[in-house]
Order: C-alpha cells, then sequence, then structure tokens
C-alpha cells in the first residue's frame, strides 16, 4: 500500500515539474517573442564615443619672405610663429598648425616684381599655388619694395602681405597671430559656432552667435516690398534685375556648399505695429532703437512658407505711408541711422525706404525702388545673418575690396570651417539625443531605416572628422552635411511616435487575469515537487 | 530620362513661344478683379456671390516663373510651384445649395470641403505628390484635408476635366493619371478657414468688397462655400501665350423674407452689417451685378441707390437685365454704398419653376448589415440629356457592382461604365456612369451595399454619429439659360461669365451627401473580452491542472480529531496555498486533509458524527 502510494506521489510530482517547465520553456519565450519591441541595434558605442571626440582641423601656413635680410632668421621665425599659434583649448575642437617658412624662389620673386598692386600680387599667387582651403600664405615684402602694405593687408584670395624690416620683425610676429587667427582661421568664431550647437538646450547663447541662422542644408530668401497705402503710392520695384545684378555672384559662390533659393512679393496694406514717433520740428517721424524689435510681429502672419522646411531669410523694404512720410530709425544717441535699415537676429533685415508723395496728385504716385540701394543694405545684413562677416579684432589690418561676389576667397573658407564644425556639433547632439530617449522609452520601435540613417550619420561624421584633420575642408564640409541630414532625418522619423503612448499600467491589466491564476498554481506545485523530492531523498538516505 | 529630356523640350517649345509673342505682351504681367453678384431668388432668398480674381501673365510649365509675386499670393504660388500643380479646385462648403429652388450656383460644391487637383505630366508619383500636397494644403487653410489618403481619394475618368489650358501631350486631359478627388463631407467650414482665404487677397480685408467679410454675419446664413480655383488660361483672346488665373470665391445665401418681415427685402447693410465705403486699388475693376431679369418693369422692387447702368441682352429665354454698380465711382468723395432692394409687395410662396436638371439621393435599406443608396435625377426638358454620374462609396459601404442600376419607368437604361472596386482599408468604391436622361422623366440610379466591420481602432470619436458618404457628382452640358451663368473655359471675371453667349454651358451639380451607421461596438468591449478570455482559460488551465497534479483520496470521517489538528484545519481554510506544504509536516496524517474540499467535507461530516451520537 505504501509502495504504491510512493509511486503515485512520484507520478504527481513529475507531472506538476513536467508542467511547469513546459510553462517555463515554452510559454515564457512565446510570451517574450509576440511582445517584443522591433528594435534595431544602433551603434550606441559609437555614438557615445564621437560625442566625446575633440574635433581638429589642419591649417597650413607658409610664409614666404622676400626680404633677404631675413634668411638667416627664417628657422627662428618659424619656431616662434608655431608655438604662438598652438595652444591647448579646453574646448572641444583644436587647430592645428603647420607653418613653414621659407625664402621666395625665383619664380615667386618675379611675379612680385612684376606686380604693381598689392592685389595683382594676390591674385598672381593665387594664380600659382591654386590655395586649398585650408592653407594660407603670408609674404613678407621688404620696406624697399614699392609695395607697401602697412601694416598688414588681406588680399581677396586670403594671401596676407605684409611689409616687415629685420627690426620690427618680433612686433610684427606678434600682431600676424590674431590675424591669423581670429580673421582668416576664425578660431572664436568656429569655437562659438560649436557652442551653439552643444548647447542648443542649455546655454544661452551670445549675442553673434544668436545673430547667425544656425547651419541648414538650405535656405529661402524672400524680399518683401510692404506698401501699407496702395491708395496712394503706387511703388514699382525691379527686383529680378536686382538679384540677378547683386545678388547672383554671391550665391553663385555658395552654391557648392548650400542651396539658396530666391523668391520676392509685394504686399499691401500690411503696417509695422506702432506708428513712429513724431519729431519736435513735425518734419520728420521716427522709430528709436526700443520699438524694433516688436515691428516684424504683424507682417510675420504674410511672410511664412508652407512649402519648404528651410529657414527664410526675409528681406523687407517698408515704403512708409502718406501720413508719416518720413521716416527715420534713431540710434541710442539719438542720431539718424545712415542706412535707414536694421536686423532682427535669425530673422532677416528691415529698411525703411521714404518715397515723395506728391500731395495734391489725383490717384497714387508712382514710387521706383533704387534697387542699388537696397540691395547693398541686404547683401551686408545677410552677410552678418549667415555668418560669413568677419569681425576685425584690431585695425593693423586692411582688407582688400569685395568685389562683386561680395564675399571672399578665405571668407569662404572660413565660413566652411565655422559649419563644418557647426553641422558636425550638431549631428552629434541629435545622435546623443536620440540614444538618450531610446534609451529612455523602451516602448519605441526602431525600424531599420532609422538603424541606417543613423549609421550613416555616424560614418558621416566619421569621415568628416578625417577630412578636416587632414585639411580638406571642402570635402568635409560636404560630408558634414550629410551627416546632419542623415541625423536629422533619423531623429524626427514619425516612426519614432508609433509606440510611444502605451503605458505599462495598462499593459499589466490586461496581463495580470491570464498571468496571476496560471502561475500562482504551477508555481507552488512546482515548489511542493521540489520539496517532497528532497523529503524523499533524505528519507532514502536515512533509510539506508 | 525619357522624362528630362521631354521636360527639356517642353521648355524649348515655351521659350520659342514666349520668344514669339514676347513682343505683342504690352499688357500688364498681373490684374486682379473684385466683383460681386447678387440675384434674389424665388424661394425668397438672396444669394451674394463674390469673385475675386487674380490673372497673372506668366506660363504655369516653367516653375521658375513662380518666383516674383505682385498680386498673386506667394504662399500659395510656392505651394503649386512646389508640387507641380496644374490645376487645383478647393471649396469648403456650409450647407446645402438647393438646385431645386435656387437654380444653379456659378460654382457648386459639395457640404463640406472638396479638393481635386490636376498635376502636371512632369509628375512621376501623382499618388505620393498629392499626399504632400494635401498636408501642405490642410496647413494653409486650416482644415483636414490631410484625411484626404488614399482611402478617400480617387482618380475620376470623365467627371472631372481639367477646366483650364492642357499641356502637351495631346491626350493629357483624357487620362485620370494626373487628376486626384477627394472630398471630406463631414468637415466643418467656420472662422478658421476664412482667415487664411481672406489673407490670399491682395487687398486682404482691408479695401474693397472683402472689408464685407465679417464672420459672425457670414456664417449666420443658409449656405456658405468658400471657392479657390487655380488653372491655366489664354492671356488674351488669339490664346498666343499662357497666363493662371485664381479665383476665390464666396457664396453667401440668406433667407431674406424671414428677416423682413414678409418682405424679400435685402440690403448690404443688413446682410454684412455694414456698408461698402472703399475699394481695392489694386483691382482692374470692382463692381457688382445684380440680376433683375425679374424686375422688367420695375413692377416688383426698386434698387437703391441708382445702379451705374443697367445692362440688358436678349437670349432665348428671355431678357437677362443685369443692374450694375462701379465701385469706385460709387464710393469716391468718402461716400458709402449700400446696395440694397425694396420690394412693394409681401413676399408669396409658390411654385418655383425647376431647372432643367436636377437630383436627389438618398441611403435605402433597414437594418445595419446591408443598404442601397439610391439618387433620383430630374430631367424636366424637353430633349434626352445626356450626363455623367460619379458615386464614391468608402470602403467600409462595400458596393456591389451586379446591383447597379438605372432604371427610368421601369425600363432598364443602357450605360456606359467605369467602376473600381474598393479594397478593404486601402481604396474606395469608384463608380462612374454615363447614359441619357430620357426626356421629362425621373431616372434612378442604384446600388447595393455591404456594411463592414470596422477594427476598433478605426471609429471616429462619437461613432453613434454615423459615417458620411461623398456627394454624388451629374456633369452634363446644359443649352444655355438666362436663369444660370457657370464660368467657361474662356471666362475669368464675372462680368465676362455674365454676359457670356456660349450656347451649351458645362454643368456640375453635387447631390446630398449621406450618413450611414455601421454596427457599433461597445468601446469598452475589447478589455471585458480580455479579461473574459482571460478566466475562462484560467479556470480551464486551473482544473486540468489540478486533475493532473493533485491525488484525490478518501477520508475516513470517524477518525476523530483532536484539537491540534483542528487549528489546523482552521489555518488551512484561511491559507489555501500552504496546506500542501502543512499536510507534508505530518506525514502520519496524510490521509486527512489534502484538498480543502476534503478538509470541508471532513467537518461536515465530523458534526454529523457528533450529531448521531447525541
Amino acid at each position: 500500500m505504501a509502495g504504491e502510494d510512493e509511486k503515485e506521489k512520484f507520478t504527481q510530482t513529475y507531472a506538476a515539474l513536467g508542467i511547469g517547465l513546459v510553462c517555463i520553456l515554452i510559454g515564457v519565450p512565446l510570451w517574450w517573442k509576440t511582445t517584443e519591441i522591433y528594435r534595431v541595434q544602433l551603434p550606441y558605442a559609437d555614438i557615445h564615443r564621437l560625442a566625446e571626440t575633440k574635433i581638429q582641423y589642419s591649417v597650413e601656413i607658409e610664409v614666404i619672405s622676400f626680404n633677404s635680410k631675413l634668411t638667416k632668421s627664417l628657422p627662428d621665425i618659424a619656431k616662434s610663429l608655431q608655438t604662438s599659434l598652438t595652444r591647448e583649448k579646453r574646448s572641444s575642437v583644436q587647430p592645428v598648425y603647420q607653418v613653414r617658412v621659407r625664402d621666395a624662389n625665383n619664380k615667386e620673386t618675379s611675379l612680385w616684381k612684376k606686380s604693381k598692386t598689392l592685389d595683382d600680387l594676390d591674385e598672381a599667387f593665387w594664380e600659382l599655388t591654386k590655395l586649398r582651403h585650408s592653407k594660407y600664405t603670408i609674404l613678407f615684402l621688404p620696406e624697399s619694395s614699392n609695395l607697401r602694405a602697412r601694416p598688414q593687408y588681406v588680399g581677396r584670395f586670403g594671401n596676407v602681405i605684409v611689409t616687415v624690416s629685420k627690426e620690427g620683425i618680433t612686433d610684427m610676429l606678434q600682431q600676424l597671430v590674431p590675424t591669423i587667427q581670429e580673421v582668416l582661421v576664425r578660431e572664436g568664431a568656429v569655437e562659438k559656432s560649436l557652442d551653439a550647437a552643444q548647447g542648443l538646450r542649455t546655454q544661452k547663447p551670445d549675442k553673434e552667435s544668436m545673430r547667425w541662422f544656425r547651419s541648414n542644408p538650405g535656405y529661402d530668401v524672400t524680399f518683401t516690398l510692404v506698401n501699407p497705402q496702395p491708395d496712394v503710392l503706387d511703388v514699382q520695384w525691379n527686383i529680378q534685375a536686382g538679384i540677378e545684378g547683386y545678388l547672383k555672384p554671391f550665391l553663385d559662390k555658395l552654391a557648392n556648399f548650400s542651396d539658396i533659393s530666391v523668391a520676392s512679393q509685394v504686399l499691401h496694406y500690411v503696417g509695422l505695429v506702432a506708428s513712429p514717433k513724431k519729431d519736435s520740428s513735425e518734419k520728420f517721424h521716427f522709430y528709436t532703437e526700443q520699438d524694433l524689435p516688436r515691428m516684424i510681429n504683424p507682417l510675420e502672419a504674410k511672410l511664412g512658407s508652407h512649402a519648404s522646411n528651410n529657414p527664410t531669410l526675409n528681406f523687407v523694404v517698408y515704403v512708409p505711408g502718406k501720413a508719416s512720410s518720413p521716416v527715420y530709425i534713431r540710434d541710442q544717441n539719438g542720431e539718424r541711422v545712415a542706412s535707414n535699415s536694421f536686423l532682427s537676429p535669425r530673422w532677416g533685415g528691415i529698411l525703411i525706404y521714404n518715397a515723395e508723395a506728391r500731395s495734391k496728385a489725383a490717384g497714387p504716385t508712382t514710387v521706383d525702388i533704387d534697387i542699388k540701394h537696397i540691395m547693398e543694405v541686404f547683401l551686408t545684413q545677410m552677410r552678418l545673418l549667415l555668418n560669413i562677416h568677419v569681425q576685425t579684432p584690431n585695425q593693423q589690418v586692411s582688407f582688400a575690396e569685395l568685389g562683386k561676389e561680395a564675399i571672399t576667397e578665405w571668407e569662404l573658407s572660413g565660413w566652411l570651417r565655422c559649419r563644418c564644425v557647426e553641422n558636425l556639433a550638431t549631428a552629434k547632439a541629435s545622435l546623443q539625443s536620440l540614444a538618450q530617449l531610446l534609451d529612455q522609452i523602451v516602448n519605441i520601435v526602431i525600424n531599420d531605416d532609422i538603424g541606417r540613417e543613423v549609421e550613416d550619420a555616424v560614418r558621416s561624421i566619421e569621415h568628416s572628422e578625417e577630412l578636416l584633420a587632414g585639411g580638406h575642408l571642402h570635402d568635409a564640409f560636404i560630408e558634414s552635411r550629410n551627416a546632419i541630414v542623415a541625423s536629422e532625418k533619423a531623429f524626427f522619423d514619425q516612426s519614432l511616435l508609433e509606440l510611444l503612448y502605451f503605458p505599462e499600467d495598462q499593459k499589466f491589466a490586461i496581463y495580470i487575469p491570464l498571468f496571476l491564476p496560471i502561475s500562482i498554481p504551477v508555481l507552488t506545485s512546482i515548489v511542493q515537487a521540489v520539496k517532497w523530492l528532497k523529503q524523499h531523498r533524505r528519507e532514502k538516505l536515512k533509510s539506508q | 530620362m525619357a522624362d528630362y529630356r521631354h521636360r527639356e523640350l517642353l521648355c524649348q517649345l515655351f521659350l520659342f513661344l514666349c520668344c514669339l509673342f514676347v513682343s505683342f505682351e504690352a499688357a500688364k504681367d498681373d490684374e486682379f478683379f473684385e466683383e460681386l453678384y447678387i440675384k434674389p431668388f424665388h424661394s425668397g432668398h438672396v444669394s451674394f456671390y463674390f469673385q475675386f480674381t487674380t490673372k497673372w501673365n506668366i506660363s504655369l510649365q516653367d516653375a521658375d516663373n513662380f518666383q516674383h509675386y505682385r498680386l498673386f499670393p506667394k504662399s500659395l504660388g510656392d505651394v503649386l510651384a512646389t508640387y507641380n500643380v496644374q490645376e487645383l479646385h478647393l471649396t469648403q462648403t456650409q450647407g446645402k445649395w438647393r438646385h431645386q429652388s435656387w437654380g444653379y450656383p456659378v460654382e457648386d460644391a459639395p457640404a463640406g470641403a472638396q479638393l481635386w487637383v490636376w498635376f502636371k505630366p512632369t509628375v512621376t508619383d501623382v499618388d505620393k505628390t498629392w499626399k504632400d500636397l494635401v498636408n501642405t494644403l490642410s496647413g494653409l487653410f486650416c482644415s483636414s484635408l490631410n484625411f484626404l489618403d488614399a482611402k478617400a481619394t480617387v482618380a475620376p475618368r470623365w467627371s472631372f476635366r481639367p477646366r483650364g489650358i492642357s499641356p502637351s501631350p495631346k491626350n493629357y486631359a483624357a487620362q485620370s493619371t494626373y487628376v486626384r478627388y477627394g472630398a471630406l463631407p463631414r468637415e466643418i467650414v467656420c472662422t478658421e478657414n476664412l482667415t487664411p482665404w481672406k489673407k490670399l487677397l491682395p487687398c486682404d480685408s482691408k479695401a474693397g468688397l472683402s472689408t464685407l467679410f465679417k464672420a459672425e454675419k457670414l456664417h449666420d446664413s443658409y449656405y456658405h462655400s468658400l471657392g479657390m480655383h487655380f488653372r491655366p488660361v489664354c492671356a488674351d483672346s488669339s490664346c498666343s501665350s499662357e497666363a493662371v488665373e485664381l479665383t476665390q470665391s464666396l457664396s453667401l445665401v440668406v433667407d431674406a423674407v424671414v428677416n423682413n418681415n414678409g418682405y424679400q427685402n435685402w440690403a448690404m447693410r443688413k446682410v454684412f452689417g455694414q456698408s461698402l465705403s472703399s475699394h481695392c486699388p489694386l483691382a482692374t475693376h470692382s463692381k457688382i451685378f445684380v440680376d433683375t431679369s425679374d424686375n422688367q418693369d420695375k413692377e416688383r422692387f426698386t434698387m437703391s441707390p441708382a445702379p451705374t447702368e443697367e445692362q440688358s441682352s436678349q437670349q432665348s429665354t428671355g431678357v437677362h437685365k443685369l443692374a450694375v454698380y462701379d465701385i469706385p465711382a460709387q464710393v469716391k468723395e468718402r461716400r458709402v454704398l449700400n446696395v440694397g432692394a425694396n420690394y412693394n409687395a409681401k413676399f408669396e410662396y409658390g411654385d418655383i419653376t425647376s431647372p432643367p436638371v436636377y437630383a436627389h439621393r438618398y441611403i435605402t435599406g433597414y437594418g445595419l448589415e446591408k443598404g442601397g443608396v439610391s439618387c433620383l435625377i430630374y430631367n424636366t426638358l424637353n430633349t434626352p440629356m445626356p450626363i455623367y454620374y460619379m458615386d464614391t462609396l468608402p470602403w467600409f459601404t462595400r458596393a456591389f457592382f451586379r446591383s447597379v442600376n438605372i432604371d427610368n419607368k421601369g425600363r432598364e437604361v443602357p450605360y456606359k461604365v467605369h467602376y473600381v472596386p474598393g479594397r478593404d482599408r486601402e481604396r474606395s468604391y469608384h463608380l462612374e456612369l454615363s447614359f441619357t436622361l430620357a426626356p421629362r422623366s425621373v431616372t434612378k440610379v442604384s446600388l447595393q451595399f455591404e456594411r463592414a466591420f470596422l477594427k476598433w481602432t478605426e471609429y471616429p470619436p462619437d461613432a453613434n454619429h454615423g459615417f458620411y458618404i461623398n456627394s454624388a457628382v451629374i456633369s452634363l452640358l446644359l443649352p444655355a439659360d438666362r436663369t444660370f451663368a457657370v464660368p467657361v473655359h474662356n471666362t475669368s471675371t464675372l462680368q465676362q461669365i455674365l454676359s457670356d453667349e456660349t450656347s451649351t454651358k458645362f454643368i456640375r451639380l453635387y447631390t446630398e451627401s449621406l450618413l450611414v451607421s455601421l454596427p457599433t461596438p461597445d468601446f469598452s468591449m475589447p478589455y471585458n473580452v480580455i479579461c473574459l478570455a482571460c478566466t475562462v482559460v484560467a479556470i480551464a488551465f486551473g482544473s486540468i491542472h489540478n486533475l493532473t497534479t493533485r491525488r484525490f483520496i478518501l477520508l475516513d470521517p470517524s477518525k476523530k480529531k483532536g484539537l491540534v489538528a483542528k487549528i489546523k484545519g482552521f489555518l488551512q481554510r484561511s491559507k489555501p496555498e500552504g496546506r500542501k506544504e502543512e499536510s507534508k509536516g505530518d506525514a502520519d496524517d496524510k490521509a486527512e486533509t489534502e484538498s480543502e474540499s476534503g478538509t470541508g467535507e471532513n467537518s461536515i461530516g465530523d458534526g454529523d458524527l457528533r450529531q448521531r451520537k447525541q
């Protein structure tokens, strides 16, 4: 009887264990598989590593001396220039300078001899070397030369021409260092771009970097003519000719790097928000600096584009109505602003164009806008808004005329350098945010597209950093642009939103009615079965 | 590649054309017209139809032309150029135009929102472009056009042909590849749609006729409809160069009789809350037209102020008379213009002459399984009338093609058909029929459908309200008649439309949109089902598990229980999981307690025993 009992007890125990095993071996994996969220493995390690690496860019400086008296001290000059240019930065972007100093060879000397002006010399050297974007040449001219750069001259093609005597060489070098760092290489601007891109959500950007448009693969430029009183003034402008004549050379220069589209429109019956104050002499009206920030609000409603995602640079010509004309802008000191225009950071510029309306005429007076004047103002503003214009650190440097392109070669390389670093930092920041987000919210689906974009972005960032360190600025910029496009695409992919709103408590509300009644008997019977087996073994041992 | 070459060829062609005609081009680059057409109806209602026309002398085929805007709105132009739109027609309507009593409107529109677009032949992926376009437009016009996805969009074959000039290739207009039509009958039109629509006007609502648009007055009407029609047209009568035309229309119908003690008097100040005090200085002409055909000898009403001029034209069906107000002349020297009519006698309701063709559509059937749609089309003319009939049913009303029936006085009417069956959750049912209405008769088009079950996430909020079905569209060519004026291919402004003397005119009628109810579940059901199913599974599993892992033995009721066993029994009842453990704890007592029920029986048995003993 006892033996039969024992046998039955065994069967019972094995049955409990068997059911438990089936539940654990088949049930749990099945449940896991069917409720699993599809998440592609992203290169998290690479993203974190990239975020911590320093961005390096290399700059080659070649000093060519035409001054035979300096020949002996050339190695010293090289050494001193190299040491004063190189300094360790706290920031995560680091320039690497390579300085070479040498005497001019015969060909170069003859070029110098042939040149009549500094600009000729600049251009001749450009023709000779066809500089890469990250290589700059500094020409030391002897005092005896009939060409004189007082004290430093930066040519259109980025050759710095300096007149040096043997005695003044140390002073000269001291003055040359900030010119190289801040004008040609733009170390400060590069750092600011980086900070602005990194501290997008945390830091308050400074005044200068707040003015610049953030780096973007494309921009829309819109010229708007605002005529608040079309019944009094019939304002005409030949904006097509203006764009063709003044803006196109500038845009052509940037065409390889940025996709800029231009459009224009005329708005009627749109006013600025506040009416201008009247001058005590009653002859004119004016806006003070305090009035300006709020002025664009009523315009905003009519300026946006629904067809493009690019940031818009708005340039507005405002022709005041008869009642308040003429209108001027006054600065802090109560002086009239010469251009009668102002700039709104990361938005665009407004120019107030005073037209004379014949008071007694029947019907509207026709006004033709001087397109040259407004394009000059807007080009200057555009250079500031796009971060092309260089702030000069000291008065020692004189610059060549801008020419009709409104952008010089060295300005373009400085711009590319800033933008490239900014793109890299932005792309890294997006990837890091994405990684963080996906880490925090485990319910998000990560599909193959996102995985591919992230990998593309990581690869582009790595490649761009290599190119930048190697001094290939042009290619580095293009690659950084690819990186930013890919990273933004991954970050803003709409599929990331799909499972976001599936809260845990609801999940458990569905699981509990099934899992609780099943798991409790299974678990308890397993526990008992194991206990019984142990006891049985102990008894066996005892009996033996 | 071929496409690119094709485009290049086109460009060259147009360049050639431009070179040819550039010397003749002395007209303005762009022109703007503002017009209002007022028409009193025999039903006591008065219709106000505003039309703002912008004509821009550029070729549509070159996207670079859409760069420098003056009168044409840039926000819209950008969208049209980006998505390669050839023609675009958008209407947003509240209410139903009653053809039977009001005749035909200048632009008919179905209730809710409607959009139909022709894309340029250069577009390769029309469906994707349409998707992007509707998303952009829904932002631009603050309406839910983004719901016009593949499920709500069809490519009409006959009913929606281009209204403007068509580009090459020659058979472009005959293909339905480049056209998309979608309607949202549920869409409600309100101020947020009026504001962006007004913003497209060059004078906004600061001057001219658009100053009359005060939302609270407009929306307090019988019917109002906002329209926007973009099409390429000929720049001049010889059609030597291209232009684009943007027509913005606002149609309003008010009940004058109810508001005026039984007189059909109306005045702008009464209807819009204000008079007109300015004209848009950018407009080439600003005019108001009042239809006075019913007032031949001024015996019914008098206009105030007196119109600038009166026009009358002799047509086959009678004399067509118009009172015309030239706004700049009427509002100069700070005068205000308040056009109105004073009737001599109280309004008498009576029979109204029906228009030549009109329709009435309704749902048939009962219950929630099957249903049908029927449309009665009336032809009051003495001539047979060939028409196109288009009906689109959503995928969840699964239409049966075999049930399509066209019946006229018990006789079946032969028809030509274009039918695209729907697909669940992908495509709607699209039926286009071409047949002839017999003279002076009623033709009935009917079809049957089956109502589908939706997934629980597919129901809209307030699912018990029902689901809307788009209006049917009836297109036909009618012999011209003084009772209606509609735009034709070469008329842009109202002035041209009203004086147009084309002998046959194309009319598109929209019938009622329908409301069907689908089987609607109780929405807490899924969770209930989950809980119920889980409980059943748990019970089944629990008993099987018990059967396979428990041992059941007979208890001996005669065995006496000590105090210790009683306490144990009590504890076991309150802690059922622990029972096995405890029972194993004393191996001698195994027989006593194996399962809860056993214990219970035991105690009862005990009691019985004791009772018996007593």
